[in-house]
């Protein structure tokens, strides 16, 4: 039994190693999701301003509505905001399309290396290639750096290709922000509905309330 | 190294939850491009008729009508109107006078000379 844990001093080396990544691959993501707890905070603090004039003045006074009014003015500011990123995927898709139509040709990827795809301008490696794998614990690890396939060159034909996949990164990132920013304001408004409006008794006493009502009224 | 450990817990819920985040937000993005060509079919629509998706809702008129009529909106309990408070135009040579006349009626009260008054 004893002799099936034992391990050899490359294999503790090794273990130990991948501890020690996995422990920091954790903490990154931990460092992601606190940044992005951040960022979605800062983003629904921009509802307070859409809706601070009608709470403050008193225009709304419970919650349902105040809902219905947040989440109206919501739909507004993501429309605003999702015009811009949207209107580049347009454009994009656009651009792909017509440079198409004029090439007669629909069959590529516009993502690919070869011919008229957007990688002709990117430095790739042949990382498919399985002779620079190795075997560890079951898991296939690179071994040596592979020989690199494509240097970037330009390619007239990709032309449409390197508009449509830029404008579609760019445009699709920035509506998933935007979307995120959409989110975080419809969390805020949760938020808000519960505690604008809420009625608290803590530190509340009856009885000291009504001596003080009784004190003033003589 | 408490905390290191916290954020490493975090990190393995961060790791759980981030593909039902993600699904969510694919979900918003969907429904968010139908809501959009929505909204832009109504704003196409509200343009050629002179208006704006952009104009006040009801809540905001009731809401500037408000502010417009009360100088502090900020506290709901403040008047509407500034109270009125005493002027602070007063005459210097009728301050004198006055002063003059309290004293030589404190003088005449008390039966004293003007020395013996320091």
């Amino acid at each position: 039994m004893y002799n099936l844990i034992s391990l050899s001093e490359s294999d503790k080396r090794f273990i130990f190693a991948l501890a020690l990544v996995i422990l920091l691959l954790f903490v990154i993501v931990w460092y992601i999701g606190f940044i992005i707890t951040r960022v979605m905070k800062s983003q629904g603090k921009k509802l307070d301003d859409a809706v601070h004039d009608v709470v403050v003045t008193r225009v709304i006074t419970d919650p349902k509505s105040f809902k219905k009014y947040a989440r109206k003015k919501n739909w507004r500011m993501f429309f605003k905001q999702a015009a811009v990123p949207l209107l580049i995927c347009l454009i994009a898709s656009l651009t792909l399309v017509i440079g198409n139509s004029i090439m007669k040709d629909f069959s590529y990827n516009p993502f690919s290396s070869v011919d008229k795809g957007f990688a002709s301008l990117l430095f790739l490696w042949d990382f498919d290639n399985p002779d620079y794998y190795t075997t560890v614990f079951g898991m296939k690890v690179l071994s040596s750096w592979p020989p690199l396939t494509n240097t970037p060159h330009f390619v007239v034909n990709a032309i449409p290709s390197y508009i449509f996949v830029p404008g579609i990164l760019v445009g699709g990132v920035w509506y998933l922000i935007v979307c995120q920013a959409f989110i975080a304001r419809r969390l805020r408004i949760r938020a808000l509905s519960k505690s604008i409006f809420e009625k608290s008794l803590d530190n509340y006493n009856q009885s000291q309330a009504f001596n003080y009502f009784n004190n003033n009224q003589q | 190294m408490s905390s290191f450990f916290k954020k490493f817990g975090k990190g393995v819920l961060y790791l759980f939850v981030l593909p039902f985040m993600l699904l969510i937000l694919s979900i918003w993005a969907v429904v968010g491009i139908g809501i959009f060509f929505f909204l832009g079919i109504k704003w196409f629509a509200l343009f050629f008729t002179g208006r704006s998706l952009f104009d006040d809702l009801p809540e905001d008129i009731k809401a500037k009508e408000i502010i417009k009529t009360t100088n502090n909106f900020d506290n709901p309990f403040a008047s509407a109107s500034p109270i009125a408070q005493p002027s602070i135009n007063y005459d210097n040579s009728q301050y004198q006078q006055d002063n003059q006349t309290a004293e030589n009626t404190y003088d005449q009260n008390n039966d004293v000379g003007g020395d013996e008054n320091v």
